[in-house]
């Protein structure tokens, strides 16, 4: 236990050393690991470890899981003999592992793992085994259940008996292993926001989801889905992913006509490194109520009315403002396009109008467009004259 | 005498009348008509007359209005009058109604009355008009039996022997009566009769969809620009007889009052004719009640159809449907009477010697508490109807909407048990079992929710509670403020934190002494509400609207006193005059009180420990998640996660 606590001290203390000033600028990260500050301190000499190898991997020309497997399967099949300069050929695969989109792949890893002998590593007495029995091969294997932390990929058993078979039960990599199956499942479903997995490639089927975790917020929320093509007039042929609820479209309705109204955008929104364009449809912010004393002791004026047929719900207490109703604007709608081009926005308002708002129909809408290098463009004033001529 | 009460009846009659016709109203007891009439004019005075000579006086003196019992009793006030059970209050009325319940019992039990499977059927709705049987609270001079309360209930208990009871009783309580009591005299004229012929059948068109409350409701009626007609407009959902109906009666929205944010919405009723312009109606289909959807379209009304007054709807409805909520109590009370008679029967019939299943244990336990249920259900409603008819306006506000909720869910209950006792043969559509268990169905569904109708019963109580509390909550409510108020409390409280109230209302003063120990633990009850009323109040103020699940343990505090309160002065009335098996009355009494007193301790100790001792913050927690996922969002109980 001693020996134990002395190398984990140890450990720190020598951090704490080489990194003092970078200390307080550590951006904190969940590790399972208690070693994680030696990898960091290492990371100079692993580069330097990964020189050797680089041009393996970088031969080959169709990048994919296959042929990763592939490499691997030569340089143990080469090496059989020897095998030797495995730590060096594991960091130079991990190295490479993105470009050849495999960083995610459990089978990757496994067989990464394999390139290392069986039996030879195992600690024959406690003190090889506590004193870090070939720390060179231990560390690369931690390195790599590190990464595969990093990378959300979770091992399975399979996995606990190659490293018992590499490295025995007193083995660091195991009591790595063994910290993250701890861990991993436990923090695995803890998103309160989880994306589909297998995550859709499809731009529409993203928006469609994008939309409805933002609109989420309000659970009556409705999302529709509209086509341009439907609206006369329309240069676009494209999908309008839309999300209103009955609480927004009372409040449109009770909209003051005089007012413009604001399509403001485009907004990212990231889904697991995809990138979505989001427009609001708001208004400026009502003022906010005046915040008249409700005496929360007065219990002489309750209102019952007799016919609820639903539980009664204290409103008069005082008036809540809906979570649509924000400080900076009141927002009535959102939406993502296919184009996001100004032409399918004045094809979902018009969708939007045709759909149970009708005050679309006479109130200004200027549209506030972000788009890079463009100008903010402003047509409202052109669009509204005309319906009002119309009318 | 006799002249003097014709001479003020003559006001009333239609003006063809034998009275009217006689020159001089002095001798106006003549029983000689008009020579110059042709014979039908005749045979029409005849027929008048005879209805007058029918009549008879029921003398109706109401003890003046005292204070509302169940609200009263929230803020420990009990008022021992209520002990006394109600009676009419003369013999020859009792026996009337009970030879006439009788004949109208063996009318329906007639196959071509049994058979009939709508209200829409003009015999049957003529047969039981032959009886008397529609506007029972009519005037005598239209041919009604002005009944009471009381009366009516017990009428409506024979009328429910039929499997239409819904229809009749949705008829008779709500259309018939909104007539009855708010139009005037023209239009009563005009409608009444023919609807008490059964030559027309009214109904009333209330609920609308997705509304929850009558502040949100849809149809709008507006005033034409001359003002002598309304124009309707809107959609009325499940209208009870809606389809064979010809008359509706209809609210709508003429008058919408702002101020500030809120929205005041003002309400009228109308009578329509069903096939005036823009009124169609579609079927429900597949309910066991006729229910319609009816719609209007700029249908014109004339001024005079207005009901009440113009904008006073509300008023009618808020009496109108407390009445309504009373009168769930007869059928539930026959409905589980039948269900009690048809299973001991098939108990009895099943039973052989070798295996006495009538004398096992689990069979008495369900049949004594259907039999309790039964005896409960009658209690409450024929104390609340008591209370109407004894005292002038009587505030039962509180009283009506238990009697609806307790005898449906106690309707509900029998049936459940029935199927649990019967068996795998329940499964068929044909058993009784499984026919009054759909039977039992519409009183919980059909209008209030009992839930929601729980809630308003608590809440009724608390705005009463809070009007002569308000300042001691105050003080509890701010204890740094009132110091030595809150250590005054702190010490005096002591007995009701520790659940051991004192007992000193001597209730037991004003009971039969047999009834000692139930009347201690109506006192207990009696004690634990009041406690939980502070509770309650303390510690939500204002905000308690919002707290349902602590209101819902309130009410069915609430429900379960009053009912123990109608059993305990029936037994002890029956034991008092000697009434056939009083002993068993006592013993029903007994153990209500004793169920009563366990669940409200069990109750008031949940209320009081607060969301710490309960589950309530669970739930909202677990609610929360459901409706964020919009769907059961937890996992398999087979998922692997690695």
């Amino acid at each position: 236990m001693f020996l134990k606590k002395l190398l984990r001290v140890g450990s720190t203390y020598c951090y704490y050393r080489a990194h003092s000033k970078q200390y307080t600028s550590f951006i904190r990260t969940l590790r399972t690991s208690s070693l994680h500050c030696e990898q960091k301190q290492d990371k100079d000499e692993k580069e330097s470890k990964a020189l050797i190898q680089r041009d393996a991997f970088d031969r080959i020309e169709s990048k994919s899981k296959q042929t990763y497997l592939e490499a691997i399967r030569i340089f143990v099949n080469e090496d059989h003999i020897y095998r030797r300069g495995h730590v060096e050929f594991i960091y130079s695969a991990m190295k490479h592992m993105e470009e050849f989109g495999v960083h995610k792949d459990l089978e990757a890893y496994k067989s990464l793992i394999d390139v290392m002998p069986k039996g030879k590593f195992i600690p024959q007495n406690i003190f090889q085994a506590e004193f870090m029995h070939y720390p060179k091969q231990q560390q690369c294997i931690i390195d790599l259940l590190e990464q595969m932390e990093d990378c959300g990929v979770m091992p399975d058993f399979e996995m606990e008996d190659q490293l018992l078979n590499i490295f025995g039960k007193r083995g660091f990599p195991l009591r790595k292993y063994w910290r993250m199956m701890y861990w991993m499942p436990k923090f695995k479903n803890l998103s309160p926001f989880p994306v589909p997995d297998p995550l859709p490639t499809d731009t529409f089927e993203l928006a469609k989801y994008a939309i409805e975790r933002i609109s989420g917020v309000d659970v009556t929320t409705v999302v529709t889905v509209y086509q341009t093509s439907d609206v006369k007039d329309s240069i676009d042929d494209t999908w309008i992913v839309s999300a209103q609820s009955g609480t927004q479209k009372k409040l449109l309705q009770e909209h003051d006509v005089t007012e413009p109204l604001y399509v403001e955008g485009p907004f990212k929104v990231w889904i697991k490194g995809n990138l979505i364009n989001y427009f609001i449809l708001r208004t400026k912010p009502k003022p906010s109520p005046e915040d008249d004393d409700v005496n929360l002791d007065d219990v002489s004026n309750l209102k019952v009315s007799l016919f609820n047929l639903r539980p009664p719900v204290g409103k008069h207490l005082k008036k809540i403002p809906s979570v649509h109703e924000q400080d900076d604007g009141t927002i009535f709608s959102l939406c993502a396009t296919g184009t996001s081009s100004q032409d399918s926005l004045l094809s979902w308002i018009r969708h939007l109008e045709n759909d149970g708002n009708p005050k679309l129909g006479e109130v200004q809408v200027v549209f506030t467009l972000k788009t890079g290098t463009k100008e903010v463009a402003k047509v409202g004033d052109e669009e509204s004259q005309e319906k009002i001529e119309d009318k | 005498m006799y002249s003097f009460r014709l001479k003020s009846l003559s006001k009333l009659l239609p003006r063809k009348t034998a009275i009217q016709s006689v020159p001089s109203h002095n001798y106006s007891t003549s029983t000689q008509p008009a020579v110059t009439s042709p014979q039908q004019d005749y045979e029409k005075q005849l027929k008048d007359f005879n209805t007058l000579k029918n009549i008879t006086r029921k003398p109706r003196t109401k003890k003046p209005q005292r204070a509302p019992f169940m609200k009263e009793l929230l803020i420990g006030n009990f008022d021992t009058e209520i002990l006394t059970y109600p009676q009419l209050d003369r013999k020859e009325e009792v026996e009337e109604i009970q030879v006439d319940a009788q004949t109208v019992q063996k009318l329906l039990g007639q196959n071509h009355m049994v058979n009939c499977t709508s209200l829409g059927d003009k015999n049957f709705r003529q047969n039981l008009a032959d009886y008397k049987m529609i506007g029972l609270q009519a005037s005598q001079y239209i041919n009604g039996r002005e009944c009471g309360i009381s009366e009516t209930m017990r009428y409506l208990e024979a009328l429910s022997e039929h499997s239409l009871r819904d229809s009749i009783i949705t008829h008779e309580q709500l259309s018939v009566q909104t007539l009855n009591k708010y139009a005037n005299e023209m239009l009563k004229q005009k409608y009444l009769p023919r609807i008490m012929a059964g030559e027309s059948l009214a109904a009333m068109c209330l609920s609308e969809a997705h509304v929850t409350d009558i502040t949100g409701f849809g149809t709008k009626a507006d005033l034409s620009s001359d003002g002598k007609s309304w124009v309707l407009n809107g959609e009325k959902t499940m209208v009870i007889n809606g389809v064979s109906a010809d008359v509706l009666i209809v609210f709508a929205v003429t008058n919408v009052i702002k101020r500030d944010v809120e929205e005041d919405k003002r309400i009228t009723a109308f009578v329509i004719e069903k096939d005036s312009p823009g009124v169609s109606f579609v079927k429900n289909d597949s309910t066991s009640v006729e229910t319609a959807s009816i719609r209007f379209e700029n249908t014109t009304i004339p001024n005079e159809n207005v009901i009440g007054e113009v904008d006073k709807g509300v008023d009618i409805l808020n009496e109108i449907i407390l009445d309504y909520r009373l009168s769930i109590g007869p059928p539930c009370i026959t409905l589980t009477k039948k269900i009690l008679n048809t299973l001991s029967n098939e108990i009895i019939r099943k039973s052989d010697d070798v295996n006495l299943i009538y004398k096992t244990d689990a069979v008495r336990s369900i049949i004594a508490k259907i039999t309790s249920s039964i005896f409960a259900m009658e209690s409450a409603t024929y104390l609340t109807s008591g209370l109407l008819d004894s005292f002038e306006n009587q505030d039962c506000q509180m009283e009506s909407s238990i009697v609806k909720v307790f005898c449906s869910e106690k309707l509900w209950e029998a049936s459940n048990l029935c199927l649990d006792l019967t068996g795998t043969v329940a499964i068929s559509d044909s058993h009784f079992a499984n026919k009054y268990h759909k039977e039992a169905l519409p009183f919980v569904s059909l209008h209030d929710p009992n839930d929601s109708l729980k809630i308003i019963i608590a809440l009724l109580g608390l705005q009463h509670a809070g009007v002569s509390l308000n300042e001691k909550i105050h003080k509890i409510r701010n204890p740094l403020y009132f110091s030595a108020f809150a250590f005054k409390r702190f010490f005096t409280g002591r007995r009701n934190d520790d659940d051991d109230p004192k007992l000193d209302l001597e209730l037991q003063e004003y009971l039969h002494p047999t009834c000692y120990k139930a009347s201690k633990n109506l006192e207990y009850c009696v004690k634990r509400l009041e406690f939980a009323t502070e509770i309650m109040l303390g510690r939500y103020g204002p905000a308690v609207i919002n707290y349902h699940m602590d209101l819902r343990r309130y009410a069915e505090c609430i429900i379960d006193t009053y009912i123990l309160v109608a059993c305990l002065g029936r037994a002890s009335r029956s034991y008092c005059i000697g009434l056939r098996n009083a002993d068993c009355e006592m013993l029903v009494a007994d153990t209500i009180s004793f169920n009563t007193k366990q669940k409200v301790q069990y109750l008031v100790k949940e209320i009081h420990g607060g969301h710490y001792a309960t589950n309530d913050e669970n739930y909202r927690q677990i609610a929360k998640r459901v409706f964020k996922a919009k769907e059961y969002a937890l996992e398999h109980p087979l998922k692997r996660n690695f």
